[in-house]
């Protein structure tokens, strides 16, 4: 067992080091920490960031060349790490890497030629247009639908809670193109990028959650999406474009950004003081500091493992895992599942040390750390997002662990 | 042993359950929590009207000689229907203290206008320390003649912007233990050198920093005896705390309900939602925490109406309810997910509410501690 990182690999983590720090200003809270009337600048701060990462090609470390400079997964994760634990922005390209990865995957030359160098610069970004009322966790339920028209197809319906759609100048659209085949059986994927967006018909309304965060809802009148746009077969998206994994990377870490925001917890436990002592000092509040750092360290541990393992296994050239029956690789939905259900609970304790505090949002005079706890906590809700964890307990249960379906 | 509710109680129960149907839908329960002021002052004078302001006052006094049970019952309606009002600032905390120690001209000049809806008053306790205990009093009160002058800083003052009459809890000297030499004091809202600073928090509740500042109050404002104020002080808090828990109970059995219900009608993967172990068992937790937390409120509250030492129990009840209350709420979010978490859904009208009620009277660790003390840890 060797821990260590390669010269290289050190000199990598200190470019990606000194290369955030002059981007992401000392005091900067992430970028969800926005109100109403901050909402603009945060955006215009995110979409900035995601263009100076396209500038030096660290966007799509996981695409092979020509279409990227690919980087080794270890070099992935050292950045990743990186990102996370400065809080940097990622919605506005997380989601493009993925629609990237799909046409590198599933894609004829001409589509890659077209859809992915905008990704890779960061001109182009893309929002999920899956998520539709009656199809929230059962996606494959989905109704939007596609109806052949010439060479295009003629798309209405209606998404919800999307992320970020009003963020980005692209869609992800996953849509019906065959009523009459079983659900998973007649579902379709599209690239709808800015060009045809600009063509109109896309209308994007803004939501605010309880945390004081926007999704949106998506709503297509008539648009005509040409067929060139289809990734994929018609009808086969779901065990294709959808649900591909060979190109991802690994992203930015949220175990780290877990832990900077411990680390600012403990910070503020040793200085602030009650009734003459800091808080640090009461044996409540020290053992679950303790509980909390044990819990982030043991999942980075994981996380490493498993990166780990996936480079090993690609560096063998093996490139499926198949594991207690299913195809579908399981690496990392522990660590999804730490972040549902351990994150939303690290809020809710870092509240219970604030006490009377803990009630004051953002802006509030007497707010703690600027309030960010309190605003973290509302938005433990949203961890339904990407698969609730009982749908993800339940797929580790039975595609893990081969326990019987219902 | 007898631990069931009379006749009256459950009339009591069902008359406050229609009443706040009707009169407090959640329409308004909104339209109060982005409004400056917080509550409405017709509904409050209809209240006022059905006795619920008086209800623990003797009939001297213009209420209707009822307890603490019978308070748990409304407010446990009250707290289903997340009801905006000053009632527990003003005819518990305030109210139940001026009753316990206050003069009879006190008495005679506060509680029937309480309990008519005239007044409405506020308890300024907690400071920027954010101590519950008597060591976290510093705001101090030094007598001058026949007046005390009343400096230092209060934080997480409900109700302060509505307040007629502010309660405060000084320090007027530094005695053998913390609890020496606390004394309250009745000041006049409009007193010059008091300012007002709103809090922004989770719940949208109206909640101040209230700064004194050379603040004059008259010898005759100083409610029970000097230097002896904590203790009915914290008497009255733990039967505040009870009501809270009630409270806390009644938002939890409608959380549960709707839970339940989205559990048995929601579809997903051509079936109902329900059927899944997971969504079942998450409901399961939310009704034991609204069942037990009944109990334990109930016979608590019942407790103290017969005088029996109850310190232990509502320690046990708050700690519990502080921490399982928000986690009944944070089921009723894992089984709605998506739909509940944006503003237009009332599942986190609830959550939100559940941040001030576990830390406002005191926090799941300050209960503990109360608790180990009386157990001689």
């Amino acid at each position: 067992m060797d821990f260590r990182f390669t010269p290289e690999e050190e000199k990598w983590k200190q470019e990606a080091r000194e290369f955030l720090k002059k981007e992401i200003p000392p005091d900067y809270m992430g970028e969800d920490a926005y109100d109403e009337s901050t909402i603009e600048e945060a955006i215009a701060f995110s979409d900035q960031f995601r263009t100076k990462l396209g500038q030096k090609d660290w966007l799509a470390m996981s695409w092979p060349e020509p279409w990227s400079h690919k980087r080794t997964i270890i070099e992935q994760c050292i950045f990743g790490e990186e990102l996370g634990y400065a809080l940097a922005p990622w919605l506005s390209w997380g989601t493009a890497l993925g629609t990237g990865a799909s046409v590198l995957g599933y894609g004829t030359e001409e589509q890659k030629k077209r859809f992915v160098p905008p990704i890779r610069s960061g001109e182009q970004s893309y929002c999920l247009g899956w998520t539709e009322t009656e199809a929230g966790s059962d996606m494959a339920n989905l109704q939007m639908r596609a109806v052949r028209d010439g060479d295009d197809w003629v798309v209405n319906g209606q998404k919800i809670f999307n992320n970020d759609a009003h963020r980005v100048n692209g869609i992800w659209l996953a849509c019906r193109t065959d009523p009459a085949a079983r659900k998973h059986r007649g579902i379709s994927i599209f690239v709808v990028d800015k060009e045809l967006i600009e063509k109109g018909g896309v209308t994007i309304r803004r939501m605010w959650t309880m945390a004081g965060r926007t999704i949106s809802e998506i709503f297509i009148d008539d648009v005509r999406i040409p067929s060139f746009n289809m990734i994929g077969e018609p009808n086969q998206a779901w065990y294709g474009a959808l649900n591909n994994t060979k190109y991802l990377g690994v992203g930015p870490s949220s175990i780290m950004r877990t832990k900077r925001h411990l680390d600012m917890l403990v910070d503020f436990c040793q200085e602030t003081k009650r009734n003459g002592e800091p808080l640090g000092k009461s044996p409540a509040i020290r053992n679950e500091l303790a509980e909390f750092a044990i819990s982030v360290g043991m999942e980075r541990a994981i996380w490493w493992r498993e990166n780990w393992e996936r480079a090993d296994r690609e560096m063998k050239g093996i490139t499926e895992v198949s594991r207690g029956g299913g195809v579908q690789p399981l690496a990392g939905q522990g660590t999804v599942l730490w972040g549902k259900e351990f994150v939303p609970y690290f809020y809710e304790r870092a509240l219970q040390m604030l006490g009377l505090y803990g009630q004051l949002k953002p802006g509030s005079k007497w707010a703690p750390l600027a309030g960010f706890l309190e605003q973290e906590w509302r938005d433990r809700p949203s961890n339904h997002a990407h698969g609730t964890p009982e749908i993800i307990r339940l797929v580790l249960a039975t595609a893990g662990l081969g326990l019987p379906r219902r | 042993m007898n631990l069931s509710v009379t006749e009256e109680q459950v009339m009591l129960k069902t008359m406050a359950r229609d009443f706040l149907e009707k009169e407090c839908p959640k329409t308004l329960v909104r339209e109060l929590e982005e409004s400056e002021k917080g509550y409405s002052p017709e509904l409050w004078s209809k209240m006022a009207e059905l006795g619920w302001l008086g209800m623990a006052y003797p009939e001297k006094y213009g209420g209707t000689g009822g307890g603490i049970l019978d308070l748990a019952i409304l407010y446990e309606e009250m707290g289903r229907a997340l009801l905006p009002s000053p009632h527990l600032s003003t005819v518990v905390l305030c109210g139940l203290t001026i009753l316990a120690v206050g003069s009879e001209a006190q008495k005679d000049e506060f509680l029937p206008k309480i309990a008519k809806g005239e007044r409405v008053l506020a308890l300024a306790w907690t400071e920027p320390n954010g101590g519950y205990g008597p060591e976290s009093i510093t705001v101090s009160a030094v007598p001058e003649r026949d007046e005390y002058v009343i400096n230092g800083t209060k934080l997480f003052v409900r109700d302060a912007h509505i307040a007629d009459y502010l309660l405060c809890v000084a320090r007027t000297k530094d005695g053998a233990s913390p609890e020496e030499g606390i004394t309250l004091f009745l000041v006049d809202a409009k007193s010059p050198g008091i300012s007002l600073t709103p809090l922004v928090t989770t719940a949208g509740d109206k909640q101040f920093e209230v700064v004194f500042d050379k603040v004059r109050v008259p010898e005759w404002n100083l409610v029970g005896e000097l230097h002896g104020g904590w203790s009915p002080l914290f008497k009255v808090i733990e039967k505040a705390a009870i009501l809270q828990c009630a409270e806390m109970v009644g938002g939890g059995q409608y959380v549960t309900e709707i839970s339940v219900d989205y559990a048995k009608t929601r579809v997903q993967y051509g079936t109902i939602i329900g059927v899944n172990q997971g969504v079942q068992w998450k409901c399961v937790d939310q009704s034991l925490i609204v069942d037990k937390g009944r109990a334990i409120t109930y016979q608590t509250a019942g407790k103290i109406d017969q005088g029996l030492p109850a310190t232990a129990d509502v320690a046990v009840a708050q700690a519990f309810l502080s921490n399982e209350y928000p986690r009944c709420c944070w089921e009723g979010h894992q089984v709605f997910a998506g739909v509940a978490f944006t503003v237009d859904h009332d599942m986190q009208l609830y959550s939100r509410r559940a941040q001030t009620a576990r830390v406002q009277l005191g926090d799941a660790n300050f209960w503990n501690e109360v608790l180990a003390r009386q157990l001689n840890l």
